[in-house]
């Protein structure tokens, strides 16, 4: 249950870029796939903590991109979902994973007074 | 991407959840690395014999080497790598699921290192599979650790720290005479995951193999750290 932990980061940047306890509407995360981070559960534990810190009840919007993959055997450049499909093309896997593995803040949107 | 819809004010941001916390693990390797050491940060499940391994390798590298105990509870860890002839201190994490690169600062900073006795300074993080393995703590190498009971479909089962780890670990090959474990199938299903990982077979408990891996983290070492 390290979603509680990332969602207390989660509230780090939020505080770091708009201070403390300023309620907020809505919540914008990018998620690779291959970041391991569960979203249903992050959406759990964030909503407890915001909250608690005094940033109201905002939604917690997960966009989870597919990873961007270069392969190492033929050189093709494609885009897998998961750790455990292989390239397209020669069905390698040994390859560059790209991207995938991210979890970003992508915007805060702050609640009208 | 999502836009906002409507009313408020919003605030583009773009930064990674986990910056703070990278931002000391930066802070944790810079410093580390400027007093000569090489640091590793070990992972695996509950009793897949990460400490007996830091024993053998404390009776290896003694002084050289200093170890960080990661656990829920308890300083048995830190008091075996202790007897085993080297300083260690233990970070009891109270129910915390992995270690983070603040606990790991401060640990750093409550063990005297200014003597230059150390060369490797290895963490061993909370037995577990998951949790630990997005958490850069300020280490040079992460090593995966996968004992010989476990299985060897466990591998595919625990993506997010197996495709993370440089250096991938057997543990307790002295038990495959007993146990159905395929060591090449759990060593190309890693290499399927992180293509580059180093692989070594070991027996921690016996000290079969453990030669070859120590050796490799002397070159490591000397690789990062020249002429410290």
């Amino acid at each position: 249950m390290h979603e509680f932990s990332i969602a207390e980061s989660i509230l780090d940047v939020i505080e770091q870029e708009i201070g403390p306890a300023t309620p907020v509407s809505a919540v914008h995360l990018t998620v690779g796939r291959l970041s391991g981070v569960c979203a249903d559960a992050l959406e759990f534990c964030f909503s407890e903590i915001a909250e608690q810190r005094g940033f109201g009840k905002p939604e917690l919007m997960v966009e989870s991109p597919p990873a961007d993959v270069h392969c190492r055997d033929c050189g093709a450049d494609y885009v897998c979902e998961d750790f455990y499909t292989g390239c397209p093309h020669c069905q390698s896997l040994n390859r560059e994973i790209r991207s995938g593995h991210e979890c970003n803040v992508d915007w805060i949107q702050i609640e009208e007074d | 991407m999502t836009k906002p819809t409507c009313g408020g004010k919003t605030v583009k941001v773009k930064s990674p959840v986990m910056q703070k916390n990278d931002a000391i693990a930066e802070r944790n390797r810079v410093k580390l690395e400027g007093m000569g050491i090489f640091v590793i940060n070990l992972i695996g499940s509950p009793g897949c014999g990460k400490t007996t391994l830091l024993e053998a390798m404390a009776r290896h590298f003694g002084e050289r080497m200093v170890v960080i105990e990661g656990d829920l509870q308890t300083r048995r860890d830190a008091e075996r790598v202790e007897q085993a002839g080297c300083k260690a201190y233990q970070i009891e994490t109270n129910g915390r699921c992995h270690l983070d690169a603040q606990a790991v600062s401060e640990a750093i900073e409550q063990l005297d290192l200014s003597d230059g006795a150390c060369e490797l300074l290895v963490i061993e993080n909370v037995g577990n599979l998951v949790c630990p393995s997005g958490y850069d703590l300020g280490e040079h190498l992460k090593v995966g650790v996968l004992s010989v009971p476990e299985g060897d479909d466990k591998v595919l089962k625990y993506p997010s720290l197996f495709s993370r780890i440089a250096v991938f670990l057997v543990n307790k090959i002295d038990l495959l005479p007993y146990l159905d474990f395929d060591v090449e199938r759990a060593v190309n299903e890693g290499r399927s995951l992180s293509p580059d990982v180093e692989t070594f077979r070991m027996s921690a408990k016996t000290g079969d193999g453990l030669e070859p891996f120590c050796v490799f983290l002397e070159a490591r070492r000397d690789a990062r750290t020249p002429g410290a």
